[in-house]
């Protein structure tokens, strides 16, 4: 049952905002999506910016490609120079804050090299303010380029061993998906989706093809392919209930994966 | 198959996701700002209640200026209750909401920057809270800034319905945490008396005086491993708490 308006502001005014009553009122209030015709895809720091042309210049041509037909937001991933910052500052006894501040630097960067190599197709970089203008963005030039790090800066939360952030580009970039209400979230790496163990590292790995994030949770696998706490998010995601990882080190799989098709890991946020 | 350009770390060609090949590059945190005292100013329990009880919690803030040097934050009250009902029945997404609330706790911040203005006392935004706080605490001994994570568009999809879940409480934690803060002060319309409480029977009884996220959060943090929150309308209570003595409750982690 919907709440009426004024139940709904009644609760507001009255009650805490962590209120589960009041939680219940907002939840059956019909949404509307900003960007539901939108794909995001999110372009690997380590796993593709990091290999330089070979990697980098196939999956910009493809992106060019896709966006001819469909509007995109490209994020991007952090990658080496983000782990040497981490090993460095984490080794230096600095925060958590410190670190993502940092990291965040880094796919800044790599958003500003994708964005030279799509500049003469009209693809923009935007950045905290201009997201404002990204319907502009997207409708002059079918894609728009960010930074893929969350801007969460001295107010990221702290992981319970450690001070690596535990949001990083890939919850960034898939909080982008969700808060805009995107059509799709395609993460683009250097493997062919999700594996038992780190295919790169153990011989043994098995590709996973398709998995919940309760059964992916349940199998607590040591490594994986996106960053955990993201399917805690996607748990509780109300737009973008499953996301693909695919390789862009093999061509044409970005566009296929953009019209929906299957060509990599699909995680579901439920069966 | 092509090869990445790596740079040489502990850390270099991992996933940063396996639990023991991140361990070798653990150190202590250490305390980035270990003299600073945060206090966190209610939106709706202190600042939209008026110069009544505003002003005397402005007063104490003053008089405390020359023995502490404090990060004031400010919370969100009615307007932004008031903007999340309009955003809401529009159908805006939470990153949307947590945007327009977190203006409602930095308009807050304005207005009692300006009543310690005299002082030497500004408002800051998150960026040169974040980054120039040292420098600004170096000049003067207070600033003040927005109790709002900048979570914005990035807030998370909350469990049940749409409300942004990281909001003053949980903001003023955090930032107190990454900066080692010697004491975090929550100013608020109640407290649980002059008592030591633990956070996860605070959480059980289920009436935490704080947003029940910062005791969750308590469980991670570094260094803020106890909170203190007082009421705002006992007058000494903040000042008492800035002090160290006894005044209002403690949470402890």
């Amino acid at each position: 049952m919907t709440a009426t308006r004024e139940s709904l502001e009644t609760l507001l005014m009255e009650r805490a905002l962590s209120d589960p009553e009041l939680a219940a009122a907002t939840d059956t209030v019909p949404d509307r999506p900003i960007l539901p015709d939108v794909i995001v895809v999110k372009v690997g720091g380590q796993s593709l910016m990091d290999r330089g042309r070979e990697a980098v210049y196939p999956v910009v041509d493809e992106l060019v490609e896709v966006k001819r037909t469909h509007r995109l937001l490209i994020g991007t991933g952090g990658g080496t120079r983000a782990r040497h910052a981490y090993s460095l500052a984490a080794e230096l006894g600095l925060p958590t804050g410190v670190l993502s501040g940092i990291g965040a630097a880094v796919s800044g960067q790599n958003a500003q090299m994708l964005g030279y190599l799509m500049a003469r197709h009209g693809v923009p970089v935007v950045g905290g303010e201009a997201f404002s203008a990204l319907a502009l963005y997207l409708g002059e030039s079918g894609a728009a380029i960010f930074s893929g790090m969350p801007p969460y800066d001295m107010w990221q939360r702290v992981p319970a061993d450690g001070v690596i952030p535990p949001y990083r580009t890939d919850a960034g970039c898939y909080l982008v998906a969700e808060t805009y209400g995107c059509r799709r979230m395609i993460f683009i790496k250097d493997e062919d989706g999700l594996y038992t163990a780190n295919p790169k590292t153990d011989p043994s790995a098995t590709l996973i093809p398709e998995i919940t994030v309760d059964e992916l949770t349940a199998l607590d696998l040591p490594d994986l392919v996106v960053e955990r706490p993201l399917l805690e998010l996607m748990r509780h995601a109300r737009h973008v209930r499953e996301i693909q990882i695919v390789n862009g080190l093999r061509p044409g799989l970005v566009r296929r994966a953009v019209e929906g098709e299957h060509v990599g890991t699909i995680i579901r946020s439920g069966s | 198959m092509t090869t990445a350009k790596d740079v040489p770390s502990a850390l270099m060609r991992q996933t940063l996701l396996d639990r023991e090949l991140v361990k070798p590059v653990e150190r202590p945190v250490v305390r980035v700002l270990p003299w600073l005292t945060v206090v966190s100013i209610g939106g709706r329990a202190i600042i939209d209640r008026g110069r009544d009880v505003l002003l005397p919690v402005v007063d104490e803030l003053r008089a405390l200026l020359p023995e502490h040097r404090m990060l004031v934050l400010t919370g969100a009250g009615v307007r932004a209750r008031h903007v999340l009902g309009v955003g809401l029945d529009l159908g805006l997404p939470t990153g949307v909401l947590a945007s327009l609330a977190s203006v409602e706790s930095e308009q807050n911040g304005h207005l009692v920057a300006a009543l310690l203005a005299a002082e030497g006392v500004s408002y800051l935004p998150h960026g040169g809270t974040a980054h120039q706080l040292a420098v600004h605490l170096a000049a003067s001994r207070a600033v003040v800034s927005n109790a709002f994570p900048p979570y914005g568009l990035h807030e998370f999809p909350p469990a049940v319905g749409k409300i942004p879940v990281h909001r003053s409480d949980a903001g003023a934690f955090l930032l107190a945490d990454a900066y080692g803060a010697q004491r975090l002060v929550y100013v608020k319309d109640r407290d649980l008396g002059t008592a030591t409480i633990g956070a996860a029977e605070l959480r059980d009884r289920g009436d935490s005086p704080v947003d029940a996220l910062v005791l969750d959060l308590m469980a991670n943090a570094k260094h803020v491993r106890e909170i203190h929150v007082v009421n705002g309308r006992d007058r000494g209570a903040l000042s008492d708490a800035v002090n160290g003595k006894p005044a209002g409750t403690v949470i402890a982690a």
